[in-house]
């Protein structure tokens, strides 16, 4: 953490100068850059956590009956890869990080609006992590429900439950917390001239991710509650034994687990209408089309929940018109995909590592969404739901989609945030090491899924073999592509060339400040007078040119 | 590829069909016009970027015709969908019973199974229902699910074209062993089946006709068939193994440290203490497998069949003295 190896002698945000020993500066720093940095090494450990149980998982997939683990660490392991990196990296990812760090000086603040409330918001964050994974390490075992806690079994089951629904309770807070944040944040701290329809589109999807956190997670905070006085008090709330009703249950879980895919997804999209015009050195097409169709997707996405339960026994209507309003979210997510593609045409494009993902993404996200149209048709999703096809759909929207986007971000603004460069070739090579492992692992689970091999199977009929050894073959690549890419970053970081204030020649307010940016983000409070991604005269941005400075060579 | 097994499934296939090949082109549509943008507008090759803001009759095209494709693939989702979903009259009615971690079928004359048997050419419906936690009653080769849930039944229907033997698996995360509840569907001749179904045929004979061997011809049992068939051996091994329940050897006449209410008691293992266990098996739990409790086995089996599993636990897992 901001070690004294950075030779940046301007005042910069890494530099302590509280008088603290370093590791307290940034315990009790109240700085949305740094508190964005320690969202990121928390992530970074959770998610090498989650990847390496996954990895485990795999390797268990090698043979039909047991390879490596039994089936009760199986089940308990699926459980923590998907807790941990929903609860812990997807949701939280690209808001808690590049959100807070880069959010405030694209609009042109000085911080968030809340600074003390972000810090508490990262100590939730941390301690619900160390909740959730604690009963790994605890007498009766780890939590074996799968992250969706479905009732009876998570009521009835003698693995520790209770403590890791603790942690994403706690989790959801810090979600709450930030979004409130965020909201508040942009709705105050705009510079002068910065209008709404000024907003960089990262913002806006921000914006519409911050309002789901604040209405969707208390649902699940309330959900979890009812789980956990059910299970000290037998209640009976959702247990049929007890007189409860489990169709309740996964009623109020989906109202907000659903609407959470797009509080994962939102935000990527909001960096890929970044990335774009920074590379293809014009203006956004349909800036307002892709702002309000976040707005859209954030609106829907509330009405979509029952296509989770197609299976579960309601009724034919409601099998029916969730069918149909699922259809409609696909609309959105489609003007964004063209809108995007658009912005190439005509542009004068420079072709590196953030564009290269960001095409990646194009390919991977459509796939993710085209077979969401088979999810959501009626016919498919009974044959399909529960399987390895859906396994195979999340993974390209969530990992294709989102993660994708944050690798690719964390590319884009890592000169911002450290001030140094990482390896441009290494990072096209990882890149594309990861794009292979990733197809070759996940798009063969679309065909064993359809030919009728259910998820969370520790075991699994023989003739799904073939397909199996092709993915964990995928898995081996992919691992691989994704160390390469970590390697390079924090070497990047670390020790990388010195990189210049505006290496891409971005147009947004955080490529007109130094990097690593002020402690105070801006020497001068900005003033907007034009759109934003305008490239006419990218020189002349309504802010005074920053000379290289503060730099010793 | 596509499925043969009944109407309903191949129109389920045919849907599928219909959406992954407008998807194809839709796919490849937007990845070759990225890759041919970044190729053509390369900035070596395009000093100056147009800087177009939008264009109208684009964003109207992009809405409209998405929105018409999927119309079209929810009106074909939701059409087929119903085809299973309108159940004809008369069709013969099976009881599904699904529990931690085998299925249960019961015929209209109360026959029970544990494999399932059903007539090729006539119109059958399930009616699923769990006696614990949430499972879900899986035909892959029929394209069809539908959960099973303890307090209110569902309902799955099929009309099997084809004569063959079919995997039945639990679609929903049960447990412990989820990924072994599986079991075998096998679609018989009317006339094969109305002799079975009257217990003028035995199970054997029947499957010897459909040319399948044993429905567990995959565990050598031997005398010990009922253990397999109902379960047991999947938490219990019989050969020492420590699984996720105590081993049957040396059972009987073994003294035992248990559980019982939270206090550690010594017992000698009976006839009586068997039968309790199978009956209300958290009443006394062994000590060390407090993790994943016995699921209640009320209604699995019959008093005769209960008799039976005592007396081969009994007799055959005598503690050697």
């Amino acid at each position: 953490m901001g070690k004294s190896e950075f030779t940046f002698s301007h005042d910069n945000y890494l530099n302590n100068n509280t008088g603290k020993s370093n590791l307290m500066s940034w315990l009790t720093t109240t700085d949305h850059k740094r508190i964005g940095l320690m969202y990121l090494y928390g992530m970074i450990f959770f998610f090498g956590l989650a990847m390496l149980i996954g990895v485990v998982m795999k390797l268990e997939m090698l043979t039909p009956g047991k390879t490596l683990i039994d089936a009760q660490t199986y089940n308990a392991f699926f459980t923590l890869h998907g807790m941990i990196m929903i609860f812990l990296f997807i949701i939280p990812g690209i808001p808690a990080v590049l959100g807070n760090f880069i959010m405030p000086i694209q609009i042109g603040a000085k911080d968030v609006i809340f600074p003390r409330l972000n810090l508490m918001s990262w100590y939730f964050y941390i301690f619900g992590g160390i909740f959730a994974i604690a009963s790994l390490f605890l007498s009766g075992g780890p939590i074996d429900t799968g992250w969706t806690f479905y009732v009876p079994y998570s009521i009835r089951t003698n693995t520790n439950v209770i403590l890791p629904l603790l942690g994403a309770f706690i989790i959801g807070f810090s979600g709450i917390l930030t979004g409130i944040n965020f909201v508040t944040t942009i709705h105050r701290l705009r510079a002068k001239g910065m209008t709404f329809f000024r907003l960089p589109l990262f913002v806006w999807a921000i914006y519409a991710t911050a309002w789901i956190q604040i209405i969707a997670t208390p649902v699940v905070g309330i959900t979890i509650v009812l789980v956990i006085v059910e299970r000290l008090f037998s209640i009976g709330i959702f247990d049929p034994a007890l007189g409860g009703d489990p169709l309740l249950f996964q009623h109020l879980f989906w109202i907000y687990s659903h609407p959470a895919v797009y509080i994962m997804i939102l935000p990527a999209m909001g960096i890929v209408s970044e990335i774009i015009p920074t590379f293809a050195k014009r203006t956004i097409f349909g800036y307002k089309m892709i702002a309000y169709s976040s707005l859209a997707i954030a609106f829907i996405g509330y009405f979509v929940w029952a296509h989770h339960m197609f299976n579960s026994g309601i009724s034919d209507l409601s099998r029916m018109i969730f069918s149909l309003i699922t259809f409609l979210v696909a609309i959105p997510s489609g003007i964004k995909v063209f809108n995007w593609v658009a912005t190439l045409y005509k542009g004068s494009i420079v072709f590196k590592t953030p564009l290269f993902y960001v095409a990646m993404f194009i390919f991977l996200f459509s796939i993710g969404g085209l077979t969401g149209m088979i999810t959501s048709s009626l016919a498919t999703d009974v044959h399909i739901s529960d399987t390895y096809f859906l396994v195979a759909h999340f993974h390209y929207t969530m990992f294709g989609g989102v993660a994708i986007i944050m690798i690719a971000g964390l590319h884009y603004w890592l000169p911002k945030m450290y001030g140094r460069m990482y390896n441009e070739k290494l990072a096209m090579w990882s890149g594309a090491i990861i794009f292979v492992g990733f197809n070759l692992m996940y798009f063969t689970m679309f065909i064993l899924g359809y030919q009728g091999m259910p998820r969370r199977f520790w075991s699994y009929l023989p003739q799904y073999q073939t397909l199996h050894i092709v993915s964990v073959v995928g898995m081996v690549i992919f691992v691989m592509g994704m160390i390469v890419m970590a390697y390079n970053l924090i070497r990047g970081a670390r020790k990388g060339p010195i990189a210049p204030a505006n290496p891409w020649g971005g147009v947004t307010l955080e490529w007109r400040i130094p990097s690593p940016p002020p402690t105070l983000n801006f020497d001068k409070d900005p003033v907007v007078t034009r759109e934003v991604y305008d490239f006419t005269n990218p020189d002349d941005y309504g802010l005074p040119k920053i000379e290289e400075r503060g730099i010793n060579e | 590829m596509v499925a043969n097994t009944s109407n309903y499934a191949q129109n389920v296939d045919f849907v599928m069909i219909l959406i992954v090949s407008i998807s194809v082109v839709l796919l490849l549509g937007i990845t070759f016009t990225m890759i041919y943008f970044l190729i053509k507008y390369n900035h070596k090759k395009n000093k100056n970027a147009a800087q177009i803001k939008s264009n109208t009759l684009l964003e109207v095209i992009w809405i409209v015709v998405p929105l018409i494709i999927v119309m079209v693939f929810f009106y074909y989702g939701y059409v087929v969908f119903m085809e299973g979903r309108n159940i004809p009259k008369g069709a013969m009615e099976i009881q599904v019973e699904a529990r931690m971690w085998s299925w249960k079928f019961t015929y209209p004359n109360g026959k029970v199974t544990d494999t399932l048997f059903v007539p090729q050419g006539k119109d059958i419906v399930f009616k699923i229902t769990s006696v614990d936690v949430v499972h879900s009653f899986y035909l892959p080769a029929f394209r069809v699910k539908e959960d099973a849930v303890s307090y209110k039944p569902t309902k799955m229907f099929i009309h099997p074209k084809e004569i063959g033997s079919f995997d039945v698996a639990c679609a929903e995360y049960c447990g412990m062993n989820h990924s072994l509840m599986y079991t075998k569907m096998y679609v018989i001749p009317f006339k094969d089946y109305e002799k079975w179904y009257k217990d003028k045929l035995t199970t054997e004979e029947v499957l010897k006709l459909v040319g399948e061997v044993s429905p567990t011809n995959e565990i050598e049992t031997g005398k010990f068939d009922i253990l397999a068939s109902k379960g047991c051996m999947q938490c219990h091994s019989l050969n020492g193994d420590k699984l996720i329940g105590p081993s049957f050897t040396d059972l009987s006449q073994s003294k035992r440290k248990v559980k019982i209410d939270g206090k550690e008691v010594e017992v000698i293992i009976d006839e009586d203490y068997i039968s309790k266990s199978i009956t209300n098996p958290s009443a006394a739990i062994t000590l060390g497998y407090e993790r994943v409790p016995m699921p209640d086995q009320m209604g699995l089996l019959n008093d005769d069949e209960l008799k039976q599993v005592v007396k081969i636990l009994m007799n055959n897992f005598a503690k050697k003295q």
